[in-house]
């Protein structure tokens, strides 16, 4: 009942909220209430300022934000069965369900569990298993992540570096921990760039393994299992059954299955170099493949040739000992019997020795 | 593709009831600018808050969508959890501090104020209490009945229709000046 002055309906009247009898005793009372009525005109206009409030797009980022914070949280708990449900499943099919169930949220719990990178989709529609990455979304031990021919990935390792994916590659996570984070590119390419000490990230691929020294670098692996490595900075290790070549800045080194590893060789080292090297590694190409590849030879293709040293043997080695120290003059506890003998000593010290005169970014001079 | 009505929008829910990341991608898409823009109003512009509650609105959402009652209207529950997160972001600012601060957002929208509504009207909306300014947006902005704000906010029709009243009188004050100036304009 409204009785007396109207200032507490007053909003109910203008926004017509009031049921008719009442609204007709307020209309009453401000027939004769200049002061209700003057509330009520001032009520109205604020009324009238208000409406046709236009919505605001919501920001770009929005969604895969979501996204982002869909993929951290536990999963979707099963939905909830009505009663008429229950009472419709014989108690054979609830068990077989609630096995079903428990052996999904297990399976998730587990995955929930495993550790994992940030993925962002660059291009195209890339996919970590059968599940399309819109945005962003968490590659975890074991999954893989496929890229076809329209579309690019990065991939955020740990906290030490990016790694972007080439179009048309497939990469698995294979592990990750403070001591040793290890990726397979199974096909395709890669772009890494890791800012970590060295050997704590790994790349295999079907004939080698790339070892980060502290680098950014290419890696390629065709489908007939050759691998080639490309290093922009700093230097990485490509190992292979206990072998490994140490390719420096600017330098590049295949290995292939079967074959094994190749040398490494400056991407401005001259086609005779270049041919002489391929020669040795892939074609059986021998002593006169070492003499070529030491004829053509500059003084910045000194890693190249130390690479050939453990390759060769004897009186091959000892000229190669010769050419090599001309370019880099070997310390005084390095002889040329103890190198012609592949004293395994001399030869890691002699490394250590070009990589230093020749290094261009790792050994500060 | 596009939620267009509200059977397809039923045959999205029963999708997203299946962890379907692409059918709740077109819930999103259908509601996210409504969602988002009534916290943007409610939080007085504060973009960067705004969205934060539109994403803990939808993944809130997603999470518990296996409980939505399948004769529930999904808008109703979206404001509802939009509505309580913008107040429960101002009672936690109001706990950590003093109440100069509430109203102050870190980052207004740039639009804000100069597009949208007049700085008048953002003003006089920045002097009502969160609850109030809540019940006068969804009035005002979705232009929902009584009945239908008392089930957002959760509450009486009674309490909306006493917190509505207060709110236009408020807002009546505060925007008086505007007829003023009208008057001046139009008096020779």
């Amino acid at each position: 009942m409204i009785l007396g002055h109207v200032d507490h309906v007053v909003g109910a009247y203008v926004h017509g909220e009031m049921p008719a009898g009442d609204r007709a005793r307020v209309e009453r009372h401000l027939a004769r209430c200049p002061r209700c009525r003057e509330l009520v005109d001032r009520m109205c206009a604020a009324h009238e300022d208000l409406p046709g409030i236009p919505t605001r797009p919501a920001p770009d980022s929005l969604w895969a934000r979501i996204e982002l914070a869909l993929d951290a949280r536990a999963p979707l708990p099963p939905e909830r069965l009505q009663p008429w449900q229950l009472r419709r499943l014989g108690w054979s099919a609830g068990a077989i369900m609630a096995a079903a169930v428990g052996l999904f949220v297990y399976v998730t719990v587990q995955n929930q569990r495993k550790p994992y990178w940030g993925v962002t989709r660059l291009q195209g529609r890339p996919h970590i298993g059968w599940f399309p990455v819109e945005g962003s979304a968490r590659l975890r031990v074991g999954d893989q992540l496929v890229t076809d021919r329209s579309s690019t990935a990065e991939i955020k390792v740990a906290d030490i570096g990016t790694v972007k994916i080439d179009p048309d590659s497939i990469v698995r996570l294979k592990s990750t921990s403070k001591t040793e984070h290890k990726l397979e590119l199974e096909k395709g390419a890669l772009e890494a760039k890791v800012t970590a000490p060295p050997r704590l990230f790994i790349v295999d691929t079907q004939s080698a393994r790339a070892v980060d020294l502290g680098c950014a670098y290419r890696l390629e692996t065709a489908n007939s299992g050759t691998t080639q490595l490309h290093v922009t900075h700093g230097e990485v290790a490509l190992e292979d059954r206990g072998k490994a070549s140490l390719v420096l800045q600017g330098f590049s080194c295949e290995s292939r299955r079967g074959a094994g590893l190749g040398t490494p060789i400056k991407d401005d080292a001259p086609v005779a170099l270049r041919t002489a090297v391929n020669g040795f590694d892939f074609e059986n190409g021998g002593d006169a493949s070492v003499e070529a590849a030491r004829a053509a030879a500059r003084p910045q293709d000194a890693i190249t040739l130390w690479h050939l040293l453990g390759k060769s043997s004897g009186e091959e080695r000892g000229r190669l000992y010769d050419t090599l120290s001309r370019f880099s003059r070997p310390p005084e506890t390095i002889n040329r019997a103890g190198v012609i003998q592949g004293d395994a000593k001399m030869l890691e010290l002699w490394k250590q020795v070009i990589r230093y005169d020749y290094g261009e970014t790792v050994i500060s001079k | 593709m596009t939620i267009t009505t509200g059977n397809s929008e039923s045959q999205t829910i029963e999708r997203c009831r299946t962890g379907d990341r692409d059918a709740f991608r077109l819930l999103y898409d259908a509601h996210k600018d409504r969602v988002y823009s009534l916290a943007l109003y409610t939080l007085n512009g504060d973009a960067a808050t705004a969205e934060d509650v539109a994403q803990e609105v939808f993944v809130r959402v997603f999470q518990k969508i296996g409980q939505f009652r399948r004769d529930a209207d999904l808008k109703t529950w979206l404001y509802r959890m939009t509505a309580n997160a913008c107040i429960d972001e101002f009672r936690r600012r109001k706990r950590c501090s003093n109440m100069s601060e509430i109203e102050q957002p870190a980052a207004i929208c740039p639009e804000f104020n100069r597009v949208e509504l007049s700085s008048a009207v953002t003003a006089a909306l920045a002097e009502l209490s969160a609850e109030q300014r809540a019940a006068v947006l969804l009035k005002y902005y979705e232009e929902l009945s009584y009945d239908e704000i008392a089930v957002i906010l959760d509450c009486s029709k009674g309490t909306i229709a006493s917190r509505l009243n207060r709110s236009l009188r408020l807002l009546a004050d505060k925007l008086a000046f505007l007829r003023q100036d009208d008057v001046e304009r139009k008096t020779p």
